[in-house]
């Protein structure tokens, strides 16, 4: 009962970020890839939604095409992606100008990215940057501004903030760097937060630091966070829910607890599997229960699911028609793309060495 | 079981570079390893895990004869090797190979894939051209590739498939060690899965004694016997997989375990952090702990006197450098 209201209130609020069927090709001469097809889902306020895949599967992509920074690299998007600010305002993305999206870029949708290094410039101090940040999008004095600087940084958990300003890009180790871009996306309060794997080249120590950083500040400003990565680790301890992609399609799409108690699609279930976790291990030797194959370029896809070639649940249908995204359920939330889904859904979860049998039957 | 290869206090120190105006100051050194002994026995998988920085390649570039000691000796089967001969140094290297981590670079774009296989082969002057080429086929078929796949290039292949011709070049030679650096770390996970099992299962059939370095904690367990913890170029804890693992003594071991984020809702556990920033690798305290700083438990005592390694009590071997482990 109470679970129900909280999911009506839910849909009452207005969603950070609908994206509705976005797809990106790339054309040749002769020659039309589709790296991203048909990917819609939707971030409410204040939720942090990962995206998961291997390298290819089109994460970046996505995340590059929502504020439309593939179409510099060729990519032609279609869709739809409607974003509504703190303001209530609601404007389709893909239907800005230039002009309106510098407006939306760094402002209210802010981005991370994975190489801190390769975001900041070098010959410029990390103040100066993130104070540009701040003058850019808002009608600040410069002390003002820098004191918000400050301020940030001190937020980020830099020490000593006053004198790290002047610093240059270079004086600062990885993870500092990592913060100093975190500080900089903050500036200047956006809505959504959309971080590409951004603790991908750091230290696990390091990475757990930034984790907790972006977990809390996310928190005080009530901002919506996409989080892009590969780490399946990483999603079970940050997210709310889950979008699972494979080849340029989102293949499944859960709560954090259903994905890891009760996966739907076989890839899902491999590749949590094929993670190896400390404790876990039943001893040296016990090999990994490894998803067989490699994964495709996104345009080899043909046709059938494009999983089927490495599934080991794949039957003739799968080979020949392409599955598409649908609720598993009428009742429930969890959205997944398979054929047989509904056949071999407890046969998934009893894989999990941390299912109970009894613990099946979970909901929603 | 007889060490195949036995370090023995070992230091490796780097003089900074520096630009054009440090001329003019004194030059700086960092100790990228320090008086690191650690044996690997016969047969045994040794993992070594640390963070960026704490000397985990400069170790296996050390026993490999790739960088020159400063201090310290290194021993195989029993016989210094640490100033070691060009002929001693020749026959090292054919029996001991090395894995790295990024399979596009370590394999050259414009080889096929049976000359890179076969590069060892030449080098050593081992076999005919027709018992070389034998030997690649059989050789890609152990790590489950095809024998078509030959005369391709590295290009036609995918991260994992790389990292499948990289053991097999490891292999041409049946050498008695392999060092992998980083071996699994740049694939992604379904991939990362198929190769680690692929190398229990080399280190198996060919009862190749290993080095495995990796700064991520949860792939050692289905691969070692035994982990070093190294810190700042400091062995900090060494011992049995599973002891290590589930019963870390030294505070940076417990710090590492905890930060990894884990699938397995059974085993969420509290996070531990460090404090403030760590010790500039060159401007290393004369005395006292190098983790001291940064470490949760750290006291007063642990900045003025050095841990001395010591074995715990009721353990095989679990060995650990701290005052209060």
């Amino acid at each position: 009962m109470n679970d129900h209201f909280k999911i009506y209130e839910h849909s009452r609020q207005r969603n950070v970020l609908d994206v509705r069927n976005l797809s990106v090709a790339f054309t040749g001469r002769k020659t039309k890839k589709t790296v991203l097809s048909d990917v819609s889902f939707s971030i409410r306020p204040g939720e942090t939604v990962a995206l998961v895949g291997e390298s290819g599967s089109g994460k970046s992509v996505t995340a590059l095409s929502l504020l439309r920074l593939i179409e510099r690299s060729g990519g032609v998007i279609s869709g739809a992606t409607y974003f509504t600010d703190n303001d209530g305002q609601t404007v389709d993305i893909l239907a800005q100008d230039e002009k309106e999206l510098r407006a939306i870029r760094g402002n209210k949708i802010s981005m991370i990215f994975q190489e801190p290094m390769t975001s900041l410039n070098p010959v410029l101090s990390v103040g100066f940057q993130i104070t540009e940040a701040i003058l850019a999008h808002r009608d600040v004095s410069a002390e003002e501004a820098k004191r918000e600087a400050i301020d940030l940084l001190h937020k980020v958990e830099i020490p000593d903030p006053e004198r790290r300003f002047g610093d240059y890009p270079q004086q600062f180790s990885g993870g500092m760097r990592q913060r100093v871009m975190i500080a900089m996306a903050l500036a200047c309060k956006p809505s959504l937060l959309i971080a590409d794997e951004p603790t991908t080249a750091l230290d696990v120590t390091t990475q757990a630091r930034i984790l907790d950083i972006i977990q809390r500040l996310k928190e005080e400003m009530n901002m919506a966070v996409l989080f892009i990565t590969h780490d399946l680790g990483i999603v079970s301890e940050i997210a709310d829910r889950v979008m699972v992609m494979y080849c340029g399609s989102i293949i499944e799409k859960a709560d954090t607890r259903n994905l890891f108690n009760a996966p739907s699609h076989p890839y899902t279930s491999g590749l949590i599997l094929s993670m190896p976790a400390v404790g876990s291990a039943r001893g040296k030797g016990v090999p990994l229960p490894a998803i067989p194959g490699t994964v495709p370029a996104v345009w080899q896809g043909a046709r059938g699911c494009t999983f089927s070639p490495r599934c080991s649940y794949a039957i003739e249908r799968c080979r020949h028609e392409t599955p598409l995204l649908q609720r598993r359920n009428p009742h429930s939330f969890v959205e997944v793309a398979c054929h047989r889904a509904a056949e071999i859904r407890s046969m998934l979860g009893s894989l999990l060495p941390w299912v109970e049998a009894g613990e099946l039957g979970i909901t929603a | 079981m007889p060490a195949l290869i036995e370090t023995n206090g070992i230091t490796k120190t780097y003089a900074s570079r520096g630009g054009l105006f440090d001329l003019l100051k004194q030059k700086k050194y960092l100790h990228a390893l320090y008086k690191v002994s650690l044996s690997i026995e016969k047969g045994e998988v040794l993992g070594l895990v640390g963070e960026s920085g704490s000397g985990k390649s400069t170790f296996g570039q050390c026993l490999m004869g790739l960088t020159e000691t400063d201090d310290g000796t290194i021993r195989v089967d029993g016989g210094d090797v640490t100033h070691a001969t060009a002929d001693q140094v020749r026959d090292m290297r054919r029996r001991f190979q090395i894995i790295y981590q990024d399979p596009f670079a370590s394999l050259s774009p414009r080889m096929n894939i049976r000359d890179i296989i076969c590069e060892p082969l030449d080098i050593h002057r081992v076999g005919t051209q027709k018992e070389r080429t034998a030997r690649a086929a059989e050789l890609i078929e152990i790590v489950g590739l095809r024998a078509e796949h030959l005369l391709r290039f590295p290009h036609e292949f995918s991260g994992g498939q790389r990292q499948r011709i990289s053991i097999a070049r490891a292999l041409a030679l049946n050498p008695e060690f392999i060092l992998a650096d980083e071996a699994v770390s740049a694939l992604d996970v379904s991939l990362q899965a198929q190769i680690i099992n692929l190398l229990v299962e080399m280190q198996r059939q060919f009862s190749l004694t290993m080095l495995f370095i990796t700064h991520d904690l949860s792939v050692v367990e289905y691969l070692c016997d035994r982990v070093a913890v190294l810190y700042m170029g400091r062995v900090v804890e060494v011992g049995r997989t599973k002891d290590l693992c589930s019963n870390p003594a030294h505070p940076y071991s417990q710090v590492l375990l905890s930060a990894i984020p884990n699938i397995d809702p059974r085993r969420k556990k509290k996070r531990l952090f460090m404090r403030g920033e760590r010790f500039s690798p060159y401007e290393l305290p004369e005395t006292g702990c190098v983790f001291a700083k940064r470490c949760p438990q750290g006291r007063p005592e642990c900045a003025a006197i050095t841990p001395k390694e010591r074995v715990l009590p009721e353990s095989v071997d679990h060995r650990v450098s701290c005052h209060f482990a």
